[in-house]
């Protein structure tokens, strides 16, 4: 039930912070999304050796926080709680790799190479999406999916879930809350009620979905929803996209942190 | 499991996005030709009652451990297979977008491997091959056991190849499989059982509902030949499209756009190097620490990591140092750019 | 605004379990009309509200708004005569924000991104919710969204209003608010409710269904106090129109 709420507080806190203005926010979210799918892109391009490499897309999402206004406890919070989970996963490389491997003139076991990379990247990727919600919003993000032809069933079908969401968790928290009253168990649900629980919930969404239909019906919709027109771009979008886009190839092509460090040290060849 | 970012390329996220797209696109159609608009709403409160069911704990007898559900089975058993496909997708969008879980190029693995398996092989082969035209609670019992099982087995392999195929681990086949399998059996029969007391309520409290899912014509022309013919294309699909990423580069299905970048880097790299020789001899602040590694070279890093080649032979301080410059950079600007919006009150 | 009257004939209805809601209902509202729809649970208020908006279709007798008899192939046209306020407003403010709620009824009309902008900002306006256009509607309280609700049916351009339940949920103040709102629109109202307070302050007429059948259709301040059929519609006299038992006073 704590996961209920937490879930709720999470998806509040990240529409108030979309709501925010700032530079960032103020860009068209096509914009945003473009940006970071072509940084996620990017990023995982990079072989499975790569770290060193990896250092200069902390830029991104650094960058688009303090711009777009976005606490880091926000992003670290959710990242904290994913990183166990990333790490489980790169972890099982040095289990499995027991080979090593030579950079920069030093013995390396490959497998924990790996897992740096992949804890690297895993967190940036996390980073990334987060911030994209939290400068975008979900009706920017219907806006984008509407712009990149995405069918408009599934743009209001996404929109709906998502309104849906907040009304649909404070129900499950009521009634788990009213179930952990008049059950001492602690673990879960027992398999007894597994059925009636969910099943009660489940006919009160599906007479829901008949009154929301009736209503939409009520207010002119025929199958056919008719989004507004959203803002347009300004000059400041395909500058922003282009510059992120000319980062991310260099950072790409060259290894920057090794060349910075090469400059500072003198140990190019 | 979710497929994540870390664990993907760009060949193997872009292909598996094409799948799911175009099986979106059929389910859309389907969607919009054959069946009542109702559905829509329904389609989208289904969605906020999925994710929420998601985050109850059911206890499991005899264990006193406890599971969730992870709805794709009743998805496709209360709306049909392309209603319920496209709930599922909506679903793992916003756990990419909102709680990033997965990711957003892992996202068409994910919505593959979760709900085409469930929707579009398991139900209508399985769950309604098994139920027949009369249901009764102890088909619904061993329908939804079978196909959630076989469901996600399916996904949980689906993990695994995409993994394999993209080379971002060096997990061997055999372990890989050998965690994934038994720990998705698991999974799939709390699933399956979850489903099943949920389909068996709904069956006894409002039949007339299951026998709308039923009577739902969606299904009438899903045919198997169809479905292999489907799996088929969609099979030769995506190898032709990875071994085309593959040739373009053998070694780990790189991005063909690196592959060529990665040409002029060679190249480049050089030039700038003179360069940078030249430069460094004016302002390297610590122009005696550079330690040649020719050793490294022709070593396993060199010829499997295209981020070390040529100028890995740099050294470890060059490599630390650029790294924390790196960080310190970034984190300064992060600062800058924080003290200059926040004195400028209301953003840049 | 055209001089509609809402003609209700014979209806009937009953729902596919067999249950009959309604037994041959009958009645003629004019322009301009406030009119209460009271009595007991299931006594089937909502089933005649449903019929009147065309969301089910009468089994026999028939619904009239002017000049057009409703049925299914002038539902479109009917309904943008007709707004509905749903007894749960979470039903009703179905996109993510207020401001887009608002909208959808006006880009259904197909009307261009200026006026629908021009209609959006008129209806909040009206019932004094314009700042709150940009929240999402889990975050109004439960006054705000029935506001939010009434704004999304009043940016079609409604001429008749039909609200189930407007007070239920409310507090005192924001009751008292919705009252004070409602009693300054022109347009003809049907109010289900069992806030016979709110009834009596804003309609001069009532209909008292008793399962399935009309079985009072009068002025609202005679019909409440009439204690016998009160009681036999599961029903009773408000407490404002009772006698004060220390003083004398007969109401």
């Amino acid at each position: 039930m704590a996961s209920i709420f937490k879930t709720i507080d999470h998806i509040r806190y990240f529409d108030d912070l979309a709501r925010q203005d700032s530079f960032i926010h103020r860009l068209h979210p096509l914009t945003k999304l473009l940006s970071t799918t072509v940084y996620a892109l990017v990023l995982v391009s990079h072989d499975k050796y790569a770290t060193l490499a990896l250092l200069p897309f902390l830029f991104f999402p650094v960058l688009v926080a303090a711009a777009g206004r976005v606490p880091l406890s926000a992003i670290l919070k959710r990242l904290l709680y994913l990183e166990p989970m990333i790490i489980c996963l790169g972890l099982l490389n040095p289990l499995f790799d027991r080979e090593t491997t030579v950079i920069m003139g030093h013995t390396v076991s490959s497998g924990w190479l790996i897992f740096a990379s992949i804890v690297i990247k895993g967190s940036l990727a996390v980073s990334s999406a987060l911030l994209l919600m939290a400068t975008t919003g979900m009706e920017g993000i219907a806006l984008s999916l509407r712009m990149l032809r995405v069918p408009r069933i599934m743009v209001l079908q996404l929109l709906l879930t998502y309104r849906y969401l907040s009304t649909l968790l404070e129900e499950g928290a009521r009634i788990m809350q009213a179930y952990s009253f008049r059950s001492l168990s602690t673990v879960g649900v027992a398999a007894k009620a597994w059925g009636s629980l969910l099943g009660q919930v489940l006919l009160r969404t599906i007479d829901r979905a008949q009154r929301i239909y009736d209503a939409m019906c009520l207010r002119g919709f025929n199958g056919e929803y008719v989004p507004g027109k959203g803002r347009r771009a300004g000059i400041a979008d395909p500058i922003y996209l282009l510059a992120w886009g000319a980062f991310f190839v260099l950072s790409r092509v060259f290894n920057l942190p090794l060349y910075l460090g090469c400059l500072l040290t003198g140990g190019v060849r | 499991m979710h497929m994540s970012d870390a664990l993907l390329s760009p060949a193997v996220g872009a292909t598996m996005w094409a799948a799911t797209a175009a099986a979106a696109a059929y389910s859309v159609k389907k969607v919009q030709s054959e069946m009542d608009q109702k559905k829509v709403p329904l389609m989208g409160v289904m969605g906020a009652f999925i994710f929420t069911a998601q985050m109850i704990n059911f206890s499991i007898p005899g264990t006193g451990s406890s599971g969730h559900l992870g709805g794709g089975l009743l998805l496709a058993v209360l709306l049909g297979p392309y209603a319920g496909f496209l709930t599922m997708a909506s679903i793992l969008a916003i756990q990419a977008l909102f709680f990033a879980d997965g990711g957003l190029l892992a996202l068409g693995a994910n919505v593959f491997n979760l709900g085409f398996f469930t929707c579009f092989v398991a139900y209508p082969f399985i769950y309604r091959k098994i139920v027949g035209r009369k249901g009764g609670p102890r088909r619904i019992i061993i329908a939804s056991l079978a196909a959630a099982v076989i469901g996600l087995q399916m996904g949980a392999f689906g993990v695994v190849l995409e993994t394999l195929a993209s080379g971002r681990t060096e997990l061997p086949f055999g372990a890989f499989v050998s965690l994934m399998q038994p720990i998705h059996l698991a999974i799939g029969v709390v699933e399956g059982l979850v489903t099943a007391a949920v389909v068996g309520f709904v069956w006894k409290a409002r039949p007339e509902l299951m026998e709308r899912a039923f009577l739902n014509r969606a299904l009438g022309d899903l045919s198997i030949r169809k479905v292999l013919l489907g799996l088929a294309a969609g099979a030769v699909l995506i190898g032709a499209g990875l071994s085309w990423f593959a040739s373009s580069h053998p070694d780990g299905l790189e991005w063909a756009m690196f592959k060529t970048s990665g040409k002029e880097e060679l190249e480049a790299t050089s030039s700038v190097h003179e360069k940078l020789g030249g430069v460094q001899k004016r302002t390297a602040i610590l122009p005696d620490y550079g330690f040649k590694g020719p050793e490294a070279e022709g070593t396993s890093g060199d010829t499997k990591g295209e981020s070390w080649p040529v100028i890995d032979v740099g050294t470890t301080v060059s490599g630390l140092v650029g790294g924390l410059m790196t960080l310190l950079l970034a984190g300064l600007m992060g600062l800058m750019i924080n003290q200059a919006a926040k004195a400028k009150g209301n953003g840049l | 605004m055209s001089h509609h009257i809402t003609e209700a004939q014979d209806l009937c209805y009953s729902y596919p379990d067999g249950h009959q809601a309604l037994r041959g209902v009958s009645f003629r509202i004019h322009h301009g009309e406030s009119v209460g729809v009271i009595g007991g649970n299931g006594a089937g208020k909502s089933t005649l509200l449903m019929l009147l908006t065309g969301l089910l279709e009468p089994l026999r007798g028939q619904v009239a708004i002017g000049e057009i008899r409703l049925n299914s192939r002038t539902a479109k046209l009917v309904r943008q005569k007709l707004g509905m306020v749903f007894q749960n407003p979470d039903d009703q403010l179905f996109m993510a924000r207020v401001e887009e709620d608002v909208a959808f009824g006006p880009r259904n009309m197909k009307l261009d991104e200026a006026q629908v902008g021009e209609r959006v900002a008129l209806a909040l306006e009206k019932v004094g919710i314009v700042h709150l256009g940009d929240r999402a509607p889990y975050r109004l309280s439960a006054g705000e969204k029935r506001a939010a609700a009434i704004a999304s049916v009043l940016a079609m351009g409604p001429d008749i209003l039909i609200m189930d339940e407007p007070t239920s949920a409310l507090d005192p103040s924001s009751r008292r608010r919705l009252i004070n709102l409602l009693k300054g629109f022109e347009h003809t109202k049907i109010i289900t409710s069992h806030d016979l307070d709110m009834v009596l302050e804003l309609c001069q007429r009532v209909l008292v269904l008793k399962d399935g059948i009309l079985l009072c259709d009068g002025p609202t301040h005679q019909v409440l106090s009439d204690g016998n059929m009160m009681i036999e519609a599961g029903l009773e006299v408000p407490q404002s129109l009772r006698g004060c038992p220390s003083c004398g006073w007969k109401g």
